[in-house]
């Protein structure tokens, strides 16, 4: 469980902000410079709070003069990569190195997630070599791999077509679903968080 | 020279200018080829002084990189990523190697490192019995200082433009520092790291003045290839001469293989 109550912001006061996250699929909406994308950051460890505090399980992350920092929230928070490299297996292994995993186990949650995201047809291509969609339909896939303990998805479906997006919307929710995971949405399209989310939080 | 776009023409007289630079820098390359014994070129190599040169300059050299690697990277890190006070200052004073001749670093050492009178290097001495003068500690010592620079201002520059969203993921996926290190910070710069590192050793290499007035030119010890090319050319030669190509070969080797990927956004 994820509680903010405070004010959030890039060193100015943005807006205030009391949520408590569950294990659900929120969806997140409102126009540019609302402040959705400070809300992961702030969560996930990368800004502080202005003022206020953050509890992760009942633990204060943020507030009161303790700064946990974002490698010991693990929160994962996905935007897209500006400089993707390497084959399918080395772009979803990533966050799986960067959280300590061996290699027998990070091959082990690759072959699942490309099983389970339908990434087969991308498998044999380097990461430079996809287009924008099959790109975004990697990064949603590596947003989910492993063992996340709760997953921050920022604009996931910006490049899709709309056979992808469908198709991605449907393996998203089921996966989240069977993770049973905390996940937060972030996107202008509010059918795409009506059909993938358990509640809407509107920044207006 | 032909250039595609008419605008790019040179000025009157450029080409002349030109073609005296190439001049300048390639006839005393050429020259020194001409006077090498080739056909006695390995046995000249072969000379007891210039093997234990040669060695002597191997292991100093590379342990003077890793030095210059070790401490070179988190001050490149720290100038480029931090926001402490005389950051600036600091800059400057870093980069005073480069342009001060080798032979005033070497006394600067001295009064610093040396064993009588030197700043650290008195106690250095009476505590822990290290002496740097005459010694291969202090070639190393010599070689580290003139490499430093060359190694953090290639890194600094491009930690400055590293992109954030990729650390900014690692960490949230659970990399601390180091490991953001190794995953993200070093594979990104990976260019600027491998150039940096070649010019560096090149330059340590290469070190002569700082290393003759700061640890001496006693053979075996302290006689590196450059300090043995400029004993030899009294003593012997044609051994000069073939030890000055071989170093001249190594350099063009580095800065074959680095295809000017330190200076990077040169023209291929």
């Amino acid at each position: 469980m994820i509680a903010i109550d405070g004010v959030i912001g890039h060193g100015a006061p943005l807006r205030r902000v009391a949520e408590t996250f569950t294990d659900e699929v929120v969806g997140l909406r409102g126009p540019n410079g609302s402040g959705k994308t400070t809300l992961l950051r702030t969560l996930s460890g990368l800004v502080p709070l202005v003022e206020g505090t953050l509890t992760i399980d009942g633990r204060v992350v943020d507030g009161g003069g303790t700064f946990v920092h974002p490698e010991d929230r693990r929160l994962r928070y996905v935007d897209r990569d500006p400089f993707p490299s390497g084959s399918l297996g080395q772009f979803l292994a990533f966050p799986l190195q960067c959280a300590g995993l061996g290699r027998r186990d990070r091959e082990r949650f690759v072959d699942e997630t490309v099983e389970t995201f339908g990434l087969g047809d991308l498998s044999t291509l380097s990461i430079r070599e996809m287009s924008q969609g099959q790109l975004a339909r990697a990064t949603i896939a590596r947003a989910c791999i492993g063992h996340p303990r709760a997953i921050f998805l920022d604009e996931p479906f910006r490049g899709l077509d709309e056979a992808n997006k469908e198709r991605m919307l449907t393996v998203l929710r089921e996966q989240l679903r069977a993770k049973g995971l905390l996940a937060i949405v972030v996107s202008h399209d509010p059918s795409d968080l009506t059909r993938l989310c358990d509640r809407v939080v509107s920044f207006d | 020279m032909t250039t595609s776009r008419s605008v790019d023409r040179s000025p009157r007289g450029f080409r002349v200018a030109a073609a005296v630079a190439v001049g300048l820098i390639a006839l005393p390359l050429i020259g020194l080829l001409t006077r090498v014994e080739w056909s006695r070129f390995v046995s000249l190599l072969g000379d007891a002084t210039v093997r234990a040169a040669l060695w002597l300059s191997l292991i100093t050299s590379l342990a003077a990189t890793v030095v210059a690697t070790v401490c070179g990277l988190p001050l490149a890190w720290a100038l480029a990523r931090g926001s402490w006070r005389g950051r600036s200052v600091v800059r400057s004073i870093v980069l005073v190697p480069l342009v001060i001749p080798p032979v005033v670093g070497g006394v600067a050492l001295l009064s610093a490192f040396g064993r009588t009178n030197g700043l650290v290097g008195e106690s250095l001495y009476s505590i822990f019995g290290v002496q740097f003068t005459f010694s291969a500690l202090g070639v190393v010592v010599a070689q580290s200082f003139v490499a430093l620079p060359f190694l953090t201002l290639s890194l600094e520059g491009a930690f400055a433009s590293l992109n954030n969203q990729s650390l900014d993921f690692a960490a949230t996926a659970g990399a601390g520092p180091w490991r953001r290190l190794f995953l993200v910070v070093i594979p990104s710069v990976r260019p600027a790291f491998i150039g940096g590192v070649a010019v560096a050793w090149a330059r340590a290499l290469g070190e002569f003045g700082a290393t003759v007035t700061f640890a001496g030119n006693i053979e075996g010890r302290t006689q590196t290839v450059p300090l043995a090319v400029y004993s030899l050319l009294e003593t012997n030669a044609p051994a000069a001469y073939a030890l000055s190509a071989l170093l001249l070969f190594v350099c063009v080797v580095v800065l074959v293989a680095l295809r000017g990927r330190w200076l990077g956004g040169i023209r291929p």
